[in-house]
C-alpha cells in the first residue's frame, strides 16, 4: 500500500521530527527543490523566498501554501527552519549562502555555490565555520551510472592509469544576436564534468586551456588539460553542440593498465580485470535502467541531492557527493581555465 | 447530467523525443532525429502509423511537426502535449511558463487572442492560477500544430508534476475541464510521478480521461516503485496510457506492451525511438 502524500502545508510523514526546509530562490532549479521537500518524507516545505514578486507568485499558483518572501530575514522574522536550499540565480548565491549559514541554517546549494574564484574565497570562510551542516548538490554526482564509476575508480582496480578524457557537449543553437541570456558553456556544463573528474580523481593543480568565443565575451568552447594533484593528467573538452539531443552529455573515459572504463548519461562500459562493485571480470555494459535508482518523486535534478541530504540531518555524517569543499575547488579551477583560456593556453595554478 | 464517455486512446505514436528530452541514448536520439530531418521522412512515418492502427499522434507543438502535417491532405489526429517547455529553458533562470512563448507563426495570431479570452474565461482565479496561466499557454501554442483534428489534451509532465508536488487539486479539476471543452477527446496527465499521480486523483475524486507515464516490466522510471505503480493501477480509477514501454531500450516493444497491458493499461504510447520500423511495429501492437 502506498504512503499517504503530502500537500505542500502538512507535514509529510505525519510525525513531529520532519526538517523543515526554507527554500531561497524560486526559479525553476528552486521549485524542483519545493516539489522534491513537498513530497520527500520526513521533510516539510516551511517557507519560499524569493526577491523578485512575479516569481513569488507563480510558486503561489502553482499550489504551494508555504509562505513566501522577499528575503531570508523577512521568513526568519516569522518562522523557523531546520535547513535552507539555496537555488537563486548564480550572482546571488553567496550571499544567499552566508545568509543561511549566518543564521545557523544547514543549507544544501542546487549545484555550485560560485563558479568564480572570489566567490570560492568568500564562501570558504563561512562554510568552515558553519553551525550546521553545508552541502552542495552536483546532480551528476548523484546519477546512478556515474555513482557506479566513481566506485569502480575508488576501488582502484584499474591500475596505474594512462589516460583520462572527459567531454561534455550541449546541444544548443544560439542565433547570433541572441547567444544564452547569462553564463558561459563552463558554467553551464563543464563545472558538472570538473566535479566529476575531482570525485574520481582528486583536485586539479594546474591547467592549460585554449577556448572559442562565438557570442561576444562567452567562452563557448573549451579545450583543457589538467594536472592533477599526483602528477595524473586530464584532458577536458567542452561546448555547444549540434540540436538534437537535448540533455547534456557528459562523457568519462579512464583507462589503466588493468583495465578501462567508459562511462556516459547513457552508459558505463567497463573492462575489468577482476570483479567489482557488482561488475564482473572482462567487459561489461549497463545502462540506466540496470541500476537501482529508488527515488520516491522525481522533480528533475533535485529529487537525489535532497534525500541524501535530508537523510544526513541532523547530524549525521554528510555524503561525500555533497561535500562543499569540492565545489569550491571546482569554482578555483573554472576560474584557473578562464585565465589560462585567456592567456592562449598559458599554464594556471589551481588555489588550493 | 451524465457525461458522455470517452474512449482513451489504445495506441498513440509517440513523437515527442523529436524535440523534447528522451530515456535513450543520445546516439539513438541523434540517429532518429537525422531519419526525420525532412518532413517528408516524418510525414510517410505519420501515415504508416495510422494505417497501422495508431489512433492519434502524440506530440508537441514542433515547426518540425507542423511542417510533416503540411505535407499531408489526410486529417492526423493529434494529442498535443501542452505546454511545450522546450529544453532550451534550462538556459533561464525562471520557470518556462514565465518565459515567453514564441508566436506559433507570424501572421497567426489566433492562439494570443485565445489565450486572452481564455484567461478572462477562466476567472476568478485570471492570471495568477495555474491552471489559467497553462491554458492560455496551450492556446497560444497549439496553433503552432497546424491541426484542428485534435483527439484531445495531455498537459506536460513538468507542469503535471509541479501541481502534484504542491496538491493543487484545482489545476486537475479545471484543466481537465478546459482540456475537453477547448481540444474536445479525452483530457489527461502525462507525468513522471506515476503512482503519486493515480493515488492523489483518486483522494481528490478527479475524473481525468487518463494518466500518461512509464509502465514497463523492468520498472525503469515508474515512481515511487514498480510495486506501487501496479497497486494503483489495479485499484482501478483514471485509464492509464503507458510509456517507455521499451525500459530505456533494454526490453523489446512487444514484451514491454504485453506487460503493460497485462498489468492494466489502457493504452499504449510508443515513441519513435522505441522503433525501427514503425509501421510494422504498431501494426503488431495494434492486433
Amino acid at each position: 500500500m502506498l504512503e499517504p502524500l503530502s500537500d505542500s502545508s502538512a507535514d509529510p510523514t505525519g510525525t513531529p521530527q520532519a526538517r523543515r526546509f526554507v527554500v531561497l530562490g524560486l526559479g525553476r532549479a528552486g521549485l524542483g527543490y519545493a516539489m522534491a521537500v513537498s513530497q520527500q518524507p520526513g521533510c516539510a516545505l516551511a517557507g519560499l523566498v524569493e526577491p523578485r514578486g512575479p516569481l513569488r507568485r507563480f510558486a503561489r499558483s502553482a499550489g504551494f501554501a508555504a509562505p513566501s518572501y522577499a528575503s531570508l530575514g523577512q521568513f526568519l522574522a516569522k518562522d523557523g527552519a531546520d535547513a535552507a536550499i539555496v537555488a537563486g540565480p548564480p550572482e546571488e548565491r553567496v550571499e544567499q549562502l552566508e545568509a543561511a549559514v549566518g543564521a545557523g541554517l544547514a543549507a544544501l546549494v542546487d549545484g555550485l555555490p560560485v563558479s568564480h574564484a572570489e566567490g570560492a574565497v568568500r564562501l570558504a570562510g563561512a562554510i568552515e565555520n558553519a553551525r550546521a551542516p553545508v552541502g552542495c548538490g552536483v546532480g551528476a554526482l548523484f546519477h546512478p551510472l556515474f555513482a557506479r564509476a566513481i566506485s569502480v575508480i575508488a576501488a582502484d582496480v584499474l591500475g596505474a592509469l594512462r589516460e583520462i578524457r572527459a567531454s561534455v557537449y550541449v546541444s544548443r543553437v544560439f542565433a547570433a544576436d541572441a547567444p544564452p541570456g547569462r553564463g558561459d558553456v563552463l558554467d553551464f556544463a563543464v563545472g558538472d564534468l570538473l566535479v566529476l573528474l575531482d570525485a574520481m580523481f582528486g583536485r586539479a593543480s594546474a591547467v592549460e586551456a585554449t577556448g572559442q568565443r562565438l557570442y561576444g565575451d562567452r567562452l563557448d568552447e573549451v579545450h583543457a588539460r589538467l594536472t592533477l594533484v599526483g602528477g595524473r593528467v586530464a584532458g577536458v573538452d567542452g561546448s555547444w553542440s549540434v540540436p538534437g539531443y537535448p540533455r547534456a552529455s557528459l562523457v568519462i573515459e579512464v583507462v589503466g593498465e588493468k583495465g578501462a572504463l567508459l562511462v556516459s548519461d547513457d552508459a558505463l562500459e567497463t573492462e575489468l580485470g577482476a570483479p567489482c562493485e557488482g561488475l564482473p571480470r572482462g567487459h561489461s555494459r549497463r545502462v540506466l535502467a540496470d541500476e537501482p535508482d529508488p527515488v520516491a518523486f522525481e522533480s528533475g535534478d533535485a529529487s537525489r541531492p535532497l534525500a541524501a541530504f535530508a537523510a544526513s540531518l541532523p547530524g549525521g555524517p554528510l555524503l561525500d557527493a555533497l561535500d562543499p569543499r569540492r565545489a569550491l575547488r571546482v569554482a578555483r579551477l573554472l576560474d584557473a581555465i578562464r585565465r589560462s583560456a585567456g592567456d592562449g593556453g598559458a599554464s594556471r595554478g589551481v588555489d588550493a | 447530467m451524465t457525461r458522455p464517455a470517452r474512449t482513451v486512446p489504445g495506441l498513440l505514436l509517440g513523437v515527442t523525443s523529436l524535440d523534447l528530452p528522451s530515456r535513450t541514448t543520445r546516439d539513438r536520439m541523434l540517429e532518429v532525429a537525422g531519419r526525420f530531418r525532412e518532413p517528408e521522412s516524418l510525414a510517410v512515418t505519420l501515415v504508416r502509423a495510422l494505417d497501422a492502427g495508431a489512433d492519434a499522434v502524440y506530440a508537441v507543438p514542433s515547426p518540425r511537426l507542423r511542417a510533416a502535417l503540411r505535407e499531408l491532405r489526410r486529417v492526423v489526429p493529434v494529442l498535443p502535449r501542452l505546454p511545450l517547455t522546450p529544453p532550451a529553458d534550462d538556459l533561464a533562470y525562471e520557470h518556462p511558463l514565465l518565459v515567453a512563448a514564441p508566436d506559433a507563426e507570424p501572421g497567426l495570431p489566433y492562439g494570443r487572442l485565445r489565450a486572452a479570452t481564455t484567461t478572462l474565461a477562466m476567472l476568478p482565479g485570471g492570471g495568477g492560477d495555474l491552471a489559467a496561466r497553462v491554458a492560455a499557454r496551450c492556446e497560444v501554442e497549439a496553433p503552432a500544430l497546424g491541426t484542428r483534428a485534435w483527439a484531445g489534451l495531455a498537459v506536460a509532465a513538468p507542469i503535471t508534476d509541479l501541481a502534484l508536488a504542491a496538491g493543487n487539486a484545482r489545476f486537475f479539476e479545471r484543466m481537465v475541464r478546459f482540456g475537453r471543452t477547448r481540444f474536445g477527446g479525452v483530457a489527461g496527465f502525462e507525468s513522471h510521478n506515476l503512482g503519486p499521480l493515480l493515488a492523489r486523483l483518486a483522494e481528490w475524486g478527479i475524473d481525468a480521461d487518463f494518466v500518461l507515464g512509464a509502465v514497463n516490466p523492468r520498472g525503469f522510471a515508474m515512481r515511487p516503485d514498480a510495486d506501487a505503480v501496479l497497486a494503483r493501477m489495479a485499484a482501478g480509477g483514471v485509464p492509464v496510457i503507458a510509456s517507455e514501454l521499451r525500459a530505456g531500450g533494454t526490453v523489446a516493444l512487444a514484451e514491454g506492451a504485453r506487460w503493460a497491458l497485462e498489468h492494466g493499461a489502457k493504452g499504449l504510447a510508443a515513441d519513435l525511438v522505441e522503433m525501427d520500423d514503425v509501421g510494422a511495429e504498431l501494426r503488431a501492437l495494434a492486433r
